[in-house]
């Protein structure tokens, strides 16, 4: 007989965190464009209408965001994503005004997720580790990445995955 | 020690006349009619015909493709996936370069979904199904992509090297007969080389290496440093031109699971806007870039272990603290020979690249798929930089 665990009381927590920053990307996203240039820096390479989602394997936690034509993200949601083309593949969609996702990037746990989220662990370093996979064009997928870090960085610049990291001279 | 994964499931089989064993690999991978993917230049220089006779010789029907070009584009991938269904094939072999190599990899990657545009599945990891069983003979030693899961495709459209990642693209099986690679003049002999020793020394430095991939690195390394001058000198040695594609596997399966990094993203740049071919982007980039991280203080320490793997006596010689320098020296010192005995173009402006691309190739750069595993941000100022150390 198949018995399933109940999720302990740190696992509920770690989702609810999750749930939360993944709620307020859209906004934190938008907004620490006026604090951080390299944030901005990389809004401004994706392109009007730009769509990413981030969603966490065996969780049920999404979020899709779109980028607007002031520059800013906009969460998208569920119901107004294309149902017809796989979100990241670049297809467009024959559903009228449906929302299609150009870019996926998959946690393959919560625990990844919420290491990445709470800076316990550096974007990079959960690359390293192959903690999620993506879908989607390359070079706006770098951006992403870039964009990301940035903001992550900006809150957790205090904790060990953050400092030390190389940064490279412009001299 | 930090969590890593690591996969190389391919079969290889190495060595003088191991090709005469397709017959068998074929029947061990359950093809009956293959479709034998290679392009014009090998067909030209019968080197393809080495595989034709032992298919035929053991009454093997296949089909073929020879018209890969050497930068394979998504339209050639596609026009691949369907002939393979028009004529009823069940497995691929591929003959050739990194471009044959990879563009089996996308048409087997498209059928595997169900004949999907491989442009579809740019990422890592999206592959779900298994690839028709894939049987890789490499005919230069450079690339290692008859065991890594990555394939490099142009968009000849917007001019850039689309990188596709998965597990499920790893070849079955390869084939490393020195047969193949003899008639490899030392100009190419040169810079493919070089491309399989940037692969090492950048898996040995990205963000992903592992004790297994470093490992496989360095062993490369020493297999290219004792052989690279070798073969260029006397092509038709069989030991110099084995161990070459040995050590280019050994680099493949390294980077593989490691990644690469700032040659790379630099590289593919250069690749895409300025069609400069792979293996001489990577020979030309390479000290530059080695330079410029030693002046950042990345990687402090690593290349200094690699020295002693390209040059044990320089390695004993050198002070301790110096070695990571000398290690640059040496590259740079492999390109001047190779320029100087065989032509080897090793500056851009001998390739006909100009300053006024540099801005462009340093952006695509970085945002190259390769920049991500590089250690630090390569931001347009590095690249830029890089590019004119390189000019």
């Amino acid at each position: 007989m198949a018995t399933q665990t109940q999720p302990t009381f740190s696992e509920r927590m770690k989702k609810l965190y999750v749930r939360i920053l993944l709620r307020m990307l859209a906004f934190l996203s938008s907004n620490m464009r006026y604090v951080s240039r390299k944030v901005q820096a990389e809004i401004d390479y994706l392109d009007v209408g730009y769509t990413f989602m981030l969603d966490v394997k065996g969780a049920d936690l999404t979020c899709i965001c779109r980028k607007t034509e002031e520059g800013r993200f906009r969460r998208v949601p569920l119901r107004e994503v294309a149902t017809d083309v796989e979100p990241g593949s670049g297809l467009s969609s024959a559903q009228n005004d449906a929302v299609t996702v150009d870019y996926v990037i998959a946690f393959r746990s919560l625990e990844y997720a919420f290491q990445c989220f709470s800076g316990g662990k550096s974007l990079q370093d959960a690359l390293a580790e192959r903690a999620f996979t993506t879908r989607g064009p390359n070079s706006t997928g770098v951006s992403l990445t870039y964009m990301f870090t940035a903001l992550l960085r900006s809150f957790f610049f205090w904790r060990r995955a953050y400092r030390n990291q190389p940064v490279a001279s412009t001299n | 020690m930090k969590g890593f994964e690591y996969s190389c499931p391919t079969k290889i089989v190495c060595g003088e006349g191991s090709l005469a064993k397709i017959a068998d690999e074929l029947r061990d991978q359950g093809i009956a009619k293959p479709l034998v993917m290679t392009d014009q230049g090998l067909v030209q220089l019968h080197v393809a015909d080495h595989l034709f006779n032992e298919l035929m010789a053991a009454n093997v029907p296949y089909e073929v493709y020879d018209n890969v070009p050497p930068d394979s584009s998504m339209d050639v991938v596609n026009e691949v996936a369907a002939l393979y269904t028009d004529k009823g094939c069940d497995g691929f072999i591929a003959l050739g370069g990194g471009s044959v190599i990879d563009t089996t990899k996308g048409a087997a990657a498209s059928l595997s979904a169900e004949g999907v545009d491989f442009a579809t599945l740019q990422g890592s990891e999206i592959l779900q199904g298994s690839l028709p069983p894939l049987v890789a003979i490499p005919t230069t030693a450079g690339t290692g992509s008859e065991v890594t899961l990555v394939a490099v495709v142009a968009d000849t459209e917007k001019h850039v090297k689309l990188s596709f990642t998965s597990y499920k693209l790893v070849p079955h099986v390869a084939i490393l007969d020195p047969v193949l690679t003899q008639s490899l003049p030392p100009k190419l002999t040169a810079t493919t080389g070089m491309d399989a020793l940037t692969h090492a020394v950048e898996a040995y430095t990205s963000i992903q290496k592992n004790p297994v991939s470093d490992s496989l690195a360095r062993s490369a390394i020493t297999l290219i440093a004792d052989n690279l001058f070798t073969a260029c000198a006397d092509g038709k040695n069989a030991d110099a031109r084995t161990s070459l594609a040995l050590a280019s596997l050994m680099a493949g399966a390294s980077f593989s699971n490691a990644m690469v990094g700032i040659v790379h993203a630099i590289g593919h740049s250069l690749g895409g806007l300025a069609h400069i071919p792979h293996g001489q982007a990577m020979m030309l980039l390479l000290p530059h870039c080695v330079d410029y991280n030693i002046s950042q203080g990345f990687h402090k320490g690593l290349y200094g272990e690699l020295l002693r793997d390209l040059d044990e006596a320089c390695y004993v010689a050198s002070d301790p603290d110096n070695r990571d320098t000398v290690f640059a020296r040496r590259l740079h010192e492999m390109n001047e020979r190779f320029h100087a005995e065989y032509g080897v173009p090793i500056k851009l402006r001998d390739l006909g690249v100009e300053p006024e691309q540099f801005e462009e190739i340093a952006k695509q750069a970085r945002y190259d798929g390769a920049a991500l595993y590089n250690d630090s941000e390569i931001t347009i100022d590095v690249a830029m930089g890089i590019l004119n150390a390189a000019y």
